[in-house]
């Protein structure tokens, strides 16, 4: 996990971004917000997860 | 023919390809008259990035030529069409809407143009795009903004900025898209005109710009719903190429979109979300398309969905993390050649972990069967707007990468991103026209490959509506 100091380090340095402390906050916040819903749409473990391939899920739910 | 015969450029597509298969217009004359009107329109919305007349004309003396000689003609056969200037074709221009890609010209050929020019179809150009697919609004800081040919002072949507202006302004018969989060719904929402989402694996991408491997479609803009139902039933099917499109049989989309009687559908209207922060003329124009619907025999109901907004946040992380990896090579050598917005988009993907973003592809097939079956169970197609707001001013949206701007483009599209992530088909219609002179617009969204059952409810909407009949002005 990168957290928000290395985030804007890297971007500063590594990329010479000089946009990196907003890109960084901004990263974080949609890290957060994605943390946030996973929260509520897989409260539980991934471990039993099954290994779907959309393609086929996509053509099971089908409009026939 | 529409009231308008004397001038071609106004004819729909398949009006224009009916007259090049009677005789009643050569390609070449067709495509000519296209090249003139797009010299008067492009000082005013700088739809093209580039206009290849000489190879347009060319393919269109081929076409009459192959007329002549009594071969059989294709459905496009001798048509003048444009596109987002992203779909390869060897050795021709395909800058991508960049400046990294100004000079690029591919040694292939994408399946989508192979596809149209095996149909008959005549290449105009190269469309005005947002830079690499990235942006809502239209905005381009290398090739210029683009313009809506309604109002020109007004954003055209994006990221197929040129294929929705260049359509509405009847410069083109029709345009391909990409749409990964709104790209093809949005500028067909802006102009006035049918965009086609489709359902993810419906349309090959190979040779076509990637922005998001998990989130990129490729679909028409065009003036009308039977236009539309005959391009994607030319670029849809499986394509040994690109091994993620579907091997299911294409379905007649021309003969749906002729449907005049919905007698029976069910449409669900989600209030929770599409519904919560509509601009109340917005709102106004969505009643009355309801109304209408209601006339043709649909059955409406109001429907309680799975909550969208947080298939938006699993999307940001994947399109975040996908588009930093496609461009992590150019990040590190050319990061000036990317204008602001992009830029500051991309490099925030390096951020997101291997982890969370395989959780968000993980999730992905459960939560697209937890979506279908809870919001298709009880009606065929869903209704929504596609945009929430009337279409904003070029200058209103001008934010590049200034605080604020990504709350800017979250509220743009707004209304199309939820179903990228779940890779669901979805139709925009024009609605009707905002106080600005601007389109209004809806979607209606369906099961996975419900393509067929979207035309049918398009082509009864448009028939029982006035709203593609009418084209733009250029303004004094």
């Amino acid at each position: 996990m990168i957290d928000r100091d290395q985030m804007q380090i890297w971007l500063s340095g590594a990329q010479d971004y000089p946009g990196g402390p907003e890109t960084a906050d901004r990263a974080m916040r949609m890290i957060s917000r994605m943390k946030q819903s996973m929260a509520v749409l897989a409260p539980d473990t991934m471990f039993d997860t099954e290994p779907a391939q959309i393609i086929a899920v996509m053509e099971d739910l089908a409009d026939d | 023919m529409t009231d308008a015969s004397t001038d071609p450029c106004l004819w729909s597509l398949t009006e224009a390809a009916d007259a090049v298969a009677s005789g009643k217009i050569s390609s070449r004359e067709l495509t000519e008259a296209c090249l003139k009107r797009i010299e008067l329109w492009q000082p005013v919305i700088n739809c093209f990035i580039h206009v290849e007349a000489e190879l347009a004309l060319a393919m269109a003396d081929a076409a009459d030529a192959a007329r002549a000689r009594g071969d059989t003609l294709g459905p496009l056969h001798g048509v003048p069409m444009a596109h987002k200037d992203m779909f390869y074709r060897r050795g021709v221009l395909s800058t991508c809407g960049s400046a990294i890609r100004r000079d690029f010209r591919p040694d292939y050929t994408s399946t989508v143009m192979a596809r149209m020019d095996a149909a008959g179809g005549v290449y105009l150009g190269g469309l005005n795009m947002s830079e690499f697919a990235l942006g809502p609004t239209g905005h381009n800081d290398h090739w210029g903004h683009c313009r809506n040919p309604w109002n020109p002072a007004h954003i055209t949507g994006g990221s197929s900025s040129g294929s929705g202006s260049s359509t509405g302004a009847r410069l083109t018969f029709g345009a391909l898209g990409s749409d990964t989060g709104g790209s093809v719904r949005l500028p067909a929402g802006a102009n006035g005109l049918v965009g086609m989402k489709v359902t993810s694996g419906r349309v090959s991408r190979y040779g076509c710009m990637g922005l998001s491997f998990t989130h990129d479609t490729i679909g028409p803009l065009t003036r009308t719903v039977a236009d539309n139902a005959r391009l994607l039933g030319v670029v849809a099917g499986y394509d040994p190429n690109d091994p993620t499109s579907s091997r299911r049989a294409v379905g007649d989309y021309e003969a749906a979109a002729s449907a005049r009687d919905l007698k029976g559908l069910r449409i669900g209207v989600p209030e929770t979300y599409f519904r919560s922060a509509l601009d109340p003329e917005i709102r106004e124009h969505m009643d009355q398309s309801l109304r209408v619907f209601e006339e043709l025999g649909a059955i409406v109901k109001p429907l309680d969905i799975p909550d969208p907004d947080a298939n938006i946040d699993l999307a940001n992380i994947i399109t975040g993390s996908e588009g930093a990896t496609l461009h992590a090579h150019w990040l590190r050598t050319r990061p000036n050649d990317y204008g602001p917005q992009p830029r500051a988009r991309l490099e925030a993907g390096f951020a997101v972990s291997a982890t969370d973003y395989l959780t968000a592809v993980q999730l992905r097939p459960r939560l697209v069967r937890q979506f279908v079956e809870a919001a298709f169970a009880e009606c065929d197609v869903l209704h929504a707007p596609t945009f929430e707001m009337p279409i904003p001013t070029i200058a209103e949206t001008d934010i590049g990468d200034r605080q604020g701007f990504a709350a800017v483009l979250a509220r743009t599209s707004r209304a199309t991103r939820p179903m990228n992530y779940l890779g669901l088909p979805a139709i925009t219609l024009p609605a009707g026209f905002d106080h600005n002179g601007c389109p209004t617009s809806l979607q209606l969204i369906g099961k996975p490959f419900a393509e067929a059952t979207l035309y049918r409810a398009g082509g009864a909407f448009e028939a029982a509506t006035d709203f593609t009949a009418k084209a733009p002005t250029l303004p004094n």
